[in-house]
């Protein structure tokens, strides 16, 4: 008998004995699909342009956010038990297995058929909903293409949740150890992910989080994690994660052939116990026992924030090893009387967790003091240095990813005082609070790109304050490959097609079109501006205003009008903000008096803290008019909020907050101030009742 | 013809066919007999593809069985417990089996299941557990195919069902190559269905024999002698395997044939001496105990 009228055959057979899937299948699936589609259609029917918003609402009702994907892995799992739980039978099996059919065979028409059972409900589903739309009128062929996509997409979903059920179905001998195993395989690489994590970012003071090389990434769950988080920063849109649905392909492609091959080479005997193959047994259990036992033990450390954590750690991972070990071992027996059967399985688990644990506390292999020879380009990103905005991309982020510095001594210094440092205030986040030591410590974000391709990150905790670091920065930030690496404009300002410009000084604002050939010679002024912008400058300077560039959003395919990556204008770019002028724009940096409605100075910094933890005293002082003269001197000795020079810390007192009213052109604005450093008038404090410490801070000197 | 040469098959600690080699010819029906966790069922389950032996190899037709659907093909198993889909009918398992055996003959089958008073609408879960097994027997021979391994399949019939089973694999002995191998723990409810027999025993074989050549070998004579030295002469003369004496009555078990037996026997003028019918039960104690076993712990 051929194997194509044997596949045909036999499916008429199995759909007799596995009918119920597909059709409650079939079922369960109107609720997410049909009925919510009905419903939500049904109430926008009622809103202002309903055919629009329907229309829409179709569009956006197939993309990767319908949860229908949950029903997908059910649907996967109990496929996969129902279609090869006949594993699990010796009865099945000697009749199946003394068959005149190749195993393989076999594997394949059962494979097969849970599929088919899958798709053609949700196909049905599918059109169903297509019907509904063209019927209600909210159909345009965006949707129908979004539909086609739905359906191979959770097709694809559930073939790769289904080949994964499969495999810890052939992995095992009963149904209950297969879900179990299912389980574990769905989200084993998410759990190590998430370990390894937790454990560089417990143990390691210089971990970096960042997505990329981190492991990889084998579970289901993790994938589609992964997948939906990309989707999600594009907007759920198909087409934008080709590269998850390629590796899905793979990896189901992949779990397909390890199933079939484990199928073939399962031993018809292993029928009913627990797991298929013993020299597997030993592997498995340590696959579990060391996540719990590492988990158990950051959960018992969590207990306590004392000195007693280091015990409770101990004790968590001795408990949860323990536990673990004996739960899977009463399991695979399938006999809580023999919990200690392997107990040498337990010792060696117990060793190895305990091995990792110690590698990770006491830096072994020295992951925090790592600096390597061979290094081709450096990245560096220190908070708030080369402050901007930028849309999407997070400053730091650009940077790591697109600065290259040429390896020199004075990077390399850097680093090694940055290591010192992060050693020094071990176990302290970054802070502005300047420390006893007059100490403080920003983050500095170092990516190695070595020679053989291989990207290292690492996050230290740098004194900012310290001299020979800012000799250092100095040097560094002086240099064209560090200004190129952390201000975007030097390198795509040509790129982003910007059209329109938004200026933000103290006390104004203006936004306004510019034409090709002007915007071209602003970027061009402040490029050269930028370029020639010293160190010694943005560490003793506020910014006198900011500087946006706008630029369509159709040019991005978005919904939205425009996005804006910002930059800041200091006093030197005089010809920056001499063009600016010149097209037209308010540079308008200091305000009258006269033209002050009222000023208000709010402290925040006074800790006066009722029984429930609010603050029930703020202490506020208003000026008006009346106080011109005050009024006058505040002015003098403010800076914008917005403008503050972020960087130098001893520049920003943001505790002390001046809100200015005042009358331009014929409206009311009010904006927030804050005191220079040193600047705050005797009066202010003696009126405000400053505490002290705060007072200390405002007169901390600057930078020479 | 089968051929299964030094076969192991060990699960986990328990060694369950330890060096087995069996020769099983065409054309006979063949009793493969052991207590339970003899190996039989490992035998006929390596026999038939279900498992894998862990050393040696077991050939059908000169085909290695394992993975080969050619081999495979002329084999019908029907295991202990045979499997049946969850409410099918016997027209179910005729379609399921038809699937994979394309000589299955569907409407011997569904006559045959009338003859035997078998309701081929009738959920097989309703069925006694004796009904199902003529049922799998029934199915195993319309299946037509050469082999038919039956394990544990013949207990737990009547005599009525054993002796109608019995004349159907009669008839298709003479009618077409067919091979039955039958398993099973009791030696009696084989004794009128076998041509040959292998004991088997702690997953090892004790003895292969064909069950004519052991009738015609081996004989219990009733006799009684004239006098002592006479007797002594005889029962040196003959190749005793067993003697019994109440009074003057002799009762010997002697290998042998029977016209050579009474030839010597009759050299000593005995009184009175006569062949006494031995059954395949007898047969087998005083085979396995020659070779030092004691079969009635064993079988019975």
């Amino acid at each position: 008998m051929t194997s194509k009228s044997l596949f045909f055959k036999r499916i008429k057979q199995d759909l007799h004995q596995r009918v119920w899937f597909p059709v409650i299948l079939f079922i369960i699936s109107f609720f997410p699909m049909e009925l919510t589609l009905v419903s939500e259609l049904d109430r926008l029917q009622h809103k202002v342009n309903p055919i629009e918003r329907m229309t829409q609402y179709m569009v956006e009702f197939f993309t990767l956010a319908n949860p229908f994907s949950i029903v997908t892995g059910v649907a996967a799992l109990i496929c996969a038990l129902s279609g090869f739980s006949f594993m699990h039978s010796a009865r099945k099996l000697d009749t199946y297995h003394s068959m005149p059919v190749k195993r393989e065979q076999i594997f394949w028409q059962q494979y097969v058929y849970g599929i088919l059972y899958y798709v053609i409900p949700v196909v049905i589903h599918v059109i169903i909903c297509l019907g509904i739309g063209v019927a209600l009128g909210a159909f345009r062929v965006e949707a129908l293409s979004n539909m086609v996509w739905f359906a191979l997409i959770q097709t694809l979903f559930f073939v790769l949740f289904y080949s994964v059920c499969v495999t810890a179905v052939c992995l095992t001998g009963n149904m209950v150890i297969s879900v179990l195993g299912c389980g574990v395989l769905l989200i084993y690489s998410w759990v190590l992910y998430g370990l390894k994590t937790s454990l560089y970012d417990i143990f390691f003071d210089t971990y970096y989080y960042n997505q990329a090389g981190t492991i990889w990434a084998f579970s289901p769950l993790h994938l589609i994690a992964n997948m939906l988080s990309d989707a999600d920063y594009t907007g759920f849109v198909y087409a934008d994660c080709t590269l998850h649905y390629v590796k899905m392909l793979m990896q189901a492609a992949v779990y397909t052939l390890v199933a079939l091959w484990l199928y073939k080479k399962r031993p018809t005997e292993a029928a009913g116990k627990s797991i298929a193959f013993g020299f597997a047994e030993p592997v498995i259990k340590a696959m579990i026992a060391l996540p719990v036992t590492i988990v158990g033990a950051f959960l018992f450390r969590s207990v306590v924030e004392n000195d007693a954590r280091d015990g409770w750690f101990i004790f968590g991972g001795i408990f949860s090893l323990v536990l673990s070990c004996l739960v899977m071992e009463a399991i695979f027996r399938q006999n809580p009387r023999e919990v200690f059967a392997h107990a040498k399985h337990l010792i060696v688990n117990g060793a190895i967790a305990a091995t990792v644990i110690v590698i990770f506390r006491f830096d072994v292999f020295g992951y925090d003091y790592y600096m390597p020879a061979n290094v081709k380009n450096y990245a560096i990103s220190i908070y708030n240095l080369g402050d901007i905005y930028m849309y999407r991309d997070s400053h730091r982020e650009w940077s790591l990813e697109n600065m290259e510095l040429t390896p020199s001594e004075s990077i390399t210094k850097l680093i090694e005082q940055a290591i010192e440092d992060s050693e020094t205030s071990h176990n302290m986040y970054y802070t502005y609070e300047k420390l006893a030591d007059g100490a403080i410590y920003f983050s500095m974000y170092v990516k190695y790109e070595l020679d053989n391709g291989k990207e290292e990150y690492r996050c230290y905790l740098l004194n900012i304050l310290n001299d020979s670091t800012q000799q250092l920065l100095n040097e560094i930030y002086n240099t064209d490959e560090y200004k190129l690496g952390i201000y975007p404009i030097l390198s795509d300002g040509w790129k982003k097609q910007y059209n329109t410009v938004q200026v933000t000084t103290a006390y104004a604002e203006d936004r306004f079109a510019l034409s090709e050939e002007r915007m071209a010679k602003l970027i061009e002024t402040y490029q050269r501006e930028l370029k020639a912008l010293r160190y010694e400058e943005i560490w003793n300077e506020s910014p006198v205003a900011s500087l946006g560039f706008e630029w369509d959003m159709s040019v991005d395919n978005s919904q939205m009008h425009c996005y804006e990556d910002n930059y800041k204008i200091y006093d030197s770019f005089t010809q920056t903000i001499a063009l600016l002028e010149e097209y037209g724009c308010i540079m308008e940096t200091t305000l009258p008096a006269e033209m002050i409605t009222a000023i208000e100075i709010d402290d925040w910094s006074v800790e006066n803290y009722d029984n429930n933890g609010e603050i029930d005293k703020v202490m506020r002082v208003n000026y008006t008019q009346d106080d011109y003269a005050k009024l006058v001197e505040i002015v003098k000795n403010v800076e914008s909020s917005s403008l503050v020079n972020e960087f130098n810390p001893n520049m920003r007192v943001y505790d002390v907050n001046v809100d200015i009213i005042y009358m331009l052109n014929g409206k009311e604005y009010s904006r927030g101030f804050l005191f220079k450093p040193g600047c705050m008038p005797s009066w202010v404090r003696e009126e405000l009742d400053a505490s002290l410490e705060e007072l200390d801070r405002i007169d901390i000197p600057t930078y020479q | 013809m089968i051929v299964a040469n030094h076969l192991y098959k060990r699960f986990g600690e328990v060694e369950a066919v330890k060096d087995v080699s069996v020769t099983i010819k065409k054309g006979e029906v063949f009793g493969l007999i052991g207590t339970n966790g003899a190996g039989k069922s490992t035998f006929l389950r390596m026999a038939c593809g279900v498992l894998k032996p862990d050393k040696g190899e077991i050939v059908l037709d000169d085909m290695p069985v394992f993975e080969n659907p050619k081999a495979k093909q002329e084999i019908f198993y029907i295991s202990d417990e045979q499997f049946y889909m969850a409410n099918s009918t016997p027209v179910d398992m005729i379609r399921f089996y038809q699937n994979y055996y394309p000589h299955f003959d569907d409407k011997r089958c569904l006559e045959m299941l009338e003859k035997f008073g078998l309701d081929k609408k009738r959920k097989i879960n309703t069925f006694s557990k004796g009904m199902k097994k003529q049922m799998f027997v029934l199915m195993g021979v319309c299946a037509n195919t050469k082999y038919l391994f039956c394990d544990e399949t013949f207990d737990g019939l009547d005599p009525v069902m054993r002796q109608t089973v019995k004349s159907i694999f009669a008839g298709e002995l003479t009618a077409r190559d067919f091979t039955p191998v039958v398993a099973s723990h009791n030696l009696r409810e084989l004794e009128d269905i076998c041509d040959h027999v292998g004991l088997l025993h702690k997953g090892g074989v004790l003895m292969q024999r064909d069950l004519e050549d052991m009738k015609l070998n081996i004989h219990t004579i009733q006799c009684v002698f004239p006098d002592e030295e006479s007797e002594k002469a005889a029962l040196a003369a003959l190749e005793v395997v067993k003697a019994e004496k109440r009074g003057k009555l002799n009762l010997i078990t002697v290998r042998g044939k029977r016209e050579d037996v009474m030839l010597l026997l009759n050299a000593q003028n005995p009184i009175f001496a006569e062949v006494l019918p031995l059954s395949l039960e007898e047969i087998f104690i005083s085979e396995t105990e020659v070779v030092g076993y004691d079969i009635k712990k064993l079988i019975f």
